[in-house]
């Protein structure tokens, strides 16, 4: 998959802000709130005047106006780096490539997207964007750049992956800078609880984490029939899919995604279910528009199960 | 090619094979296999089969443990490596009044038995050991050759024997009768007259070899005197003699399958090594024929693997060689003799001349038959089956197996054995 390959969902994202969810902690100047005021020409709010203020900052018409000194307060703007940290792990290369289908989109295809996606909205406001990965032949760092190109170099990157790591993912996390914006992009199905403390462990030290649950739609409606499945990352461990078990299934796997989604809120990060046949555009949307799990909710198959004679029902 | 001492171990092997294979195809058919990344969320419970496979499920499990138990089988079923395609073997046994010839049993074979020749392999086994008024003595000796020569080729599936009598076998019925019936197939019992028996003859030609040899040469004089002994019979063999000291190249003149005789005057042939000192030896010996006399040992065979000896000192060191080429054979003699010397004339050395004129490998002294004099029997229709010897004798058949081939076999079969069990627990890890 090349740049050009994803020219239609640049295109489509083109004009679209990934403001940060809160005033950041950083030094260059950008488009992101800061924590700290300062007196740029973008006005906040009036504060009552206090010893060691700078006496420059005060507003002398309103102290003649209403005899009391206050300062004005604005708003300083700096960059938020934002990195991505994908999966690139065995499970992600579900489903497998099918040569009579390869549109077919896989889990691995629709994290790449989302991660060009995102990084061209954020890279459009000048924030630095940068790649973390797991690939087969050993981790991919792509320093958190900001200058023309880097979302390219980004989609490069992700095309040179080899899908079918077993390296954990959490040790991504903790490698990276404190005051960034991380976006894990994973199916949580391999090392989830670590990568969650690890993420709560950022968001504590001040720093912002979106979690994007990638979701294959042939793991949310299995096929029909009798199968014996077996899990890509633990090839011992295999599982009989029977028509009477899939209701089942379905419950324990939604049982898993909630979890999921509220353990993520509840740390404080940001949490959207991407499922893989679901519009790009629009999941990139709804994530920088901070809406949480709004792709579960508008999934017309959320409640979706097959019959024992492999009929679709709700 | 393999070939087993007990076949029916290996079809019993062949029909475990086959039972195996019918038990898959009775099995329970094993669901599709998909990698689900979800598999975790899937209940863990016990499905039912519903349906029998039409088609082999797990074709790497099935072929592995058919290709076990059928080396198991072959290894167990005593095989040994066969160099040749021989199923036949020719057996011909011939008392003391039958010249021991095997050019002449084998035209007499192939002209009684054309399709002998083509499918079997003849083994002459001569009794000069007997006198022809014991011809009863004859069988014992074609069971030890029987059991031998099935022994040591497994390829060997049937024995034609083929009796050779002097005498006529009617002057024999008597005697030879209880150990015809003994022999478990047919018996073919030939008569062979004195009188049709005569010596192949031999044309000595004188290689050219640039003027080394003297005019008056004993040794030319000697095999010409010996060729025109032996020349009683119409077919004549040519034999080429050459005096030069190393090996001349072969003349066009010299047909590939002809016979070549290298006497050097110097008595050193090519690829000898020439002694430092010549050593002395009183007799020159062929085919146990002693010729005395006063001999000067020059030279010993170097390490030429391909050639057998067929004259020795008296010390038991080789005095001449012969090393079979495409078709022919080439003699080498490291024998010095003198200008003047009429030993070789002596009839004490027929022998030896015997050798150096008569046909290739040893096949024997140059007889043929005339065929219309000799009278033939069959007793039995069937072939004797070689499978009859082989039990005989049990040293022989320990022998008979290729031990090498055997291991391997085995070693082998356990290979897979243990592919088969590493296959079958990744297959019990899954269905647990």
């Amino acid at each position: 998959m090349t740049l050009t390959t994803y020219g239609p969902l640049l295109d489509a994202l083109r004009g679209v802000r990934w403001p940060a969810r809160r005033a950041v902690d950083a030094a260059l100047p950008g488009a992101h709130r800061n924590v700290q005021r300062g007196a740029t020409g973008e006005f906040t709010e009036y504060r009552l005047y206090r010893q060691g203020d700078d006496p420059r900052r005060m507003d002398w018409k309103l102290l003649a106006r209403s005899d009391r000194a206050f300062v004005r307060l604005t708003d300083d703007r700096t960059l938020l780096p934002t990195w991505f940290v994908v999966d690139a792990s065995a499970s992600m290369s579900f489903p497998a490539i099918d040569p009579r289908h390869p549109d077919v989109p896989t889990k691995w295809s629709a994290a790449c997207n989302v991660t060009v996606g995102l990084a061209s909205v954020a890279n459009a406001s000048g924030d630095p964007i940068g790649l973390m990965t797991t690939g087969l032949h050993g981790p991919v760092h792509l320093s958190a750049r900001a200058r023309r190109g880097t979302v390219g170099e980004l989609a490069r990157a992700l095309e040179r992956v080899s899908v079918g790591a077993d390296t954990a993912l959490a040790p991504l996390l903790t490698a990276l800078p404190a005051r960034a914006r991380v976006v894990v992009i994973s199916d949580l199905l391999g090392d989830g609880d670590a990568v969650l403390r690890a993420a709560s462990q950022r968001i504590v030290a001040g720093g912002i984490v979106e979690c994007v649950h990638v979701v294959a739609r042939e793991e949310l409606v299995l096929p029909a029939g009798t199968r014996l499945a077996r899990d890509p990352e633990a090839r011992t461990v295999a599982r009989t899919i029977s028509p009477e078990g899939l209701a089942e299934y379905r419950a324990r796997f939604d049982a898993f995604r909630a979890v999921c989604a509220q353990r993520w809120r509840a740390a404080g990060a940001g949490y959207v279910e991407a499922i893989t046949d679901v519009s790009v555009p629009r999941l990139v949307r709804q994530i920088v528009a901070g809406q949480g799990r709004a792709t579960s909710r508008d999934d017309p198959f959320r409640d979706t199960v097959r019959d024992a004679k492999g009929v679709e029902r709700r | 090619m393999i070939a087993l001492a007990l076949p029916w171990v290996f079809g019993l092997a062949c029909a475990g094979a086959l039972a195996i294979t019918a038990l898959h195809f009775f099995s329970v058919r094993r669901p599709a296999e998909i990698l689900l990344p979800t598999t975790r969320f899937v209940p863990n419970r016990t499905v039912r089969a519903v349906s029998r496979a039409t088609r082999p499920s797990d074709v790497l499990l099935l072929l592995t443990r058919i290709a076990a138990l059928t080396v198991a089988g072959l290894a167990a079923a005593g095989p040994r490596w066969r160099t040749s395609s021989v199923t036949r073997l020719v057996l011909a046994v011939g008392d003391r009044g039958v010249t021991p010839d095997t050019i002449a049993v084998r035209q007499l074979v192939m002209r009684e038995d054309e399709g002998a020749t083509h499918a079997g392999r003849l083994a002459v086994v001569m009794a000069s050991a007997h006198a022809p008024d014991e011809p009863a003595a004859l069988f014992p000796l074609a069971w030890r050759a029987a059991a031998h020569q099935s022994m040591s080729d497994a390829g060997i599936d049937s024995i034609d024997l083929h009796i050779m009598l002097s005498r006529a076998p009617a002057a024999h019925d008597a005697g030879l009768g209880a150990w015809r019936d003994s022999w478990p197939g047919r018996v073919v019992v030939h008569h062979v007259p004195s009188a049709a028996v005569r010596r192949r003859g031999a044309m000595v030609v004188m290689e050219n070899d640039g003027g080394d040899a003297p005019d008056d040469d004993a040794v030319q004089a000697a095999m010409m005197w010996h060729a025109a002994r032996s020349a009683r019979a119409n077919a004549m063999d040519t034999v080429w003699l050459a005096r030069a000291s190393g090996l001349p190249k072969r003349t066009d003149a010299v047909g590939a399958r002809a016979v070549r005789v290298y006497w050097p005057i110097d008595g050193v042939p090519r690829g000898w090594r020439a002694l430092a000192a010549p050593d002395s030896s009183a007799a020159l010996v062929s085919a146990g024929v002693s010729l005395l006399g006063s001999w000067s040992v020059t030279a010993v065979p170097g390490t030429a693997t391909s050639a057998h000896a067929i004259a020795w000192w008296s010390d038991g060191r080789v005095a001449a060689t012969e090393e079979p080429t495409s078709g022919g054979c080439d003699r080498q003699v490291a024998v010095v003799t003198l200008a003047s010397s009429d030993a070789l004339l002596a009839s004490s050395a027929n022998v030896l001349f015997d050798q150096l004129l008569g046909p290739c490998a040893g096949s024997g002294t140059g007889e043929v038959l005339a065929s219309t004099l000799v009278e033939r029997e069959t007793y039995g229709a069937a072939l004797a089956a070689a499978a009859n010897f082989r039990g005989a004798d049990t040293v022989t058949r320990r022998n008979g197996v290729s031990a090498w081939l055997t291991v391997l076999l085995f070693a082998l079969a356990l290979v897979l054995l243990l592919v088969e069990w590493r296959l079958r627990e990744r297959h019990t890890e899954v269905m647990g």
